[in-house]
């Protein structure tokens, strides 16, 4: 296939994105640079097809270390914003880190190779997948904890306005 | 008697049950006169609350549903708060007779066990269903009895009484999957004496049973489980029946 269309379209995509990004009434410039960053890259690969063949062999770490770093960044993003809480986001750093290591000396991951006889890429998967489950049954702790929380206050909330009621029949017989 | 009635109040959660509701506290107001009513009304979507209002009871409104479990919890506090020395629980659909409330009284005074039972199997007129129910519910009662090493035959009875050691007990900790059987094993482990007496119980006026078929077999299933990692909990000092008759004497 033509690298026009496996490298140049996406980046051009990326590029639009970009472009939209900026635009807006209230520009979100962090991410925009971040896609303008990778659609340059990716268009750059689709002018030089030679690039490609240089990085052939590190393919997938060059792309794992994409995916984590954009991880990395939506979540730390979402902390900065408030919208997620740094005890939640700890797990999920956790897992960008991971990946960003794995992606830049990829010996990290070669013990688990070595015992498991799995691929590269099957082992980073296998960690992804414990991460992800850690994550899960945090979840679940916290979604517990939350329900006996919930629990305490409807009874709590039901037996006060019980009083109340009872107060306000006492004032006025 | 009278002088229990004056010291227990009843407590009923309800659900969606304005129609058996009404009937149901008249016939408590007949046939045990001075006792207190409490329902408490489990975010139902119908007039269960006013109903239960205008027959004079007192009524607790959780503002979201919570199950059996977590409105009994209510009504547990709500007894504390006031003070009573026990408290009797009673389903809302009409299954348990209130007529047979004072026999829970007479039982729990002759007694003086910390909890009394309601048991349909018991009884005469036991009107069990289907041959798949009676099988999950005999399983469990035997099931229940190897572990308390106490006879039950009725491990899903919801009619119950409690004295205040109990009381206390589950307004702190109440189980909250499977109440009824679950409870049975954490009180034996905790020290606490129950006995079961004999009720008929009636058809329910309103609405159908959880347990029917082959999900009686299920429930069967998950209560063994539950009660299986119960069994692997050790025994919660706090509330050891030793502990609260210090605490609350």
């Amino acid at each position: 296939m033509s690298p026009w269309i496996t490298y140049g379209l996406p980046g051009v995509l990326l590029l639009t994105t970009a472009i939209v990004l900026f635009g807006q009434t209230r520009p979100a410039r962090l991410p925009a640079m971040f896609l303008t960053l990778i659609g340059i890259l990716l268009l750059l690969v689709a002018v030089f097809p030679g690039l490609e063949r240089a990085v052939l062999p590190n393919k997938i770490r060059l792309f794992m270390g994409v995916v984590s770093l954009t991880h990395l960044f939506i979540t730390l993003e979402a902390v900065r914003r408030n919208t997620l809480k740094e005890r939640y986001a700890l797990l999920w750093i956790g897992t960008g880190l991971a990946l960003l290591v794995f992606a830049i000396q990829p010996n990290v991951i070669g013990w688990l190779v070595q015992v498991t006889g799995m691929h590269y890429t099957s082992a980073i998967m296998l960690v992804i997948f414990s991460f992800l489950i850690l994550i899960a049954f945090h979840v679940s702790l916290v979604l517990s904890q939350y329900e006996t929380d919930r629990r305490k206050l409807a009874q709590k909330i039901a037996l006060l306005e019980e009083q109340i009621r009872r107060l306000e029949d006492k004032l006025q017989p | 008697m009278s002088n229990l009635f004056s010291h227990s109040v009843l407590l009923i959660p309800a659900f969606n049950e304005e129609e058996a509701l009404g009937p149901l506290l008249a016939e408590v107001r007949t046939h045990c006169p001075g006792l207190k009513i409490v329902v408490i009304n489990d975010a139902s979507q119908d007039a269960t609350s006013a109903v239960a209002r205008k027959a004079g009871a007192v009524v607790l409104d959780l503002p979201v549903n919570l199950g059996v479990a977590g409105a009994m919890q209510a009504g547990f506090r709500w007894a504390i708060h006031h003070e009573y020395t026990y408290a009797i629980r009673c389903d809302s659909d009409g299954q348990h007779p209130p007529a047979s409330i004072s026999d829970l009284c007479a039982h729990m005074e002759a007694t003086g066990v910390d909890l009394v039972i309601g048991s349909r199997a018991l009884s005469e007129n036991s009107f069990d269903n289907s041959f798949l129910r009676r099988l999950g519910i005999g399983y469990l009662s035997r099931f229940l009895s190897l572990i308390c090493r106490h006879r039950v035959t009725d491990p899903t009875s919801g009619f119950q009484m409690v004295n205040h050691l109990l009381m206390y007990y589950f307004a702190h900790e109440y189980p909250s999957d499977y109440p009824e059987p679950e409870s049975l094993a954490l009180l034996r482990r905790q020290g606490y004496r129950f006995s079961e007496v004999a009720v008929p119980f009636r058809a329910r006026q309103g609405g159908t049973s959880s347990l029917h078929g082959f999900s009686s077999l299920y429930f069967a299933f998950k209560v063994t489980f539950a009660l299986l990692i119960d069994r692997a909990r050790g025994v919660d000092l706090r509330y050891s029946r030793k502990e609260l008759e210090e605490k609350l004497s």
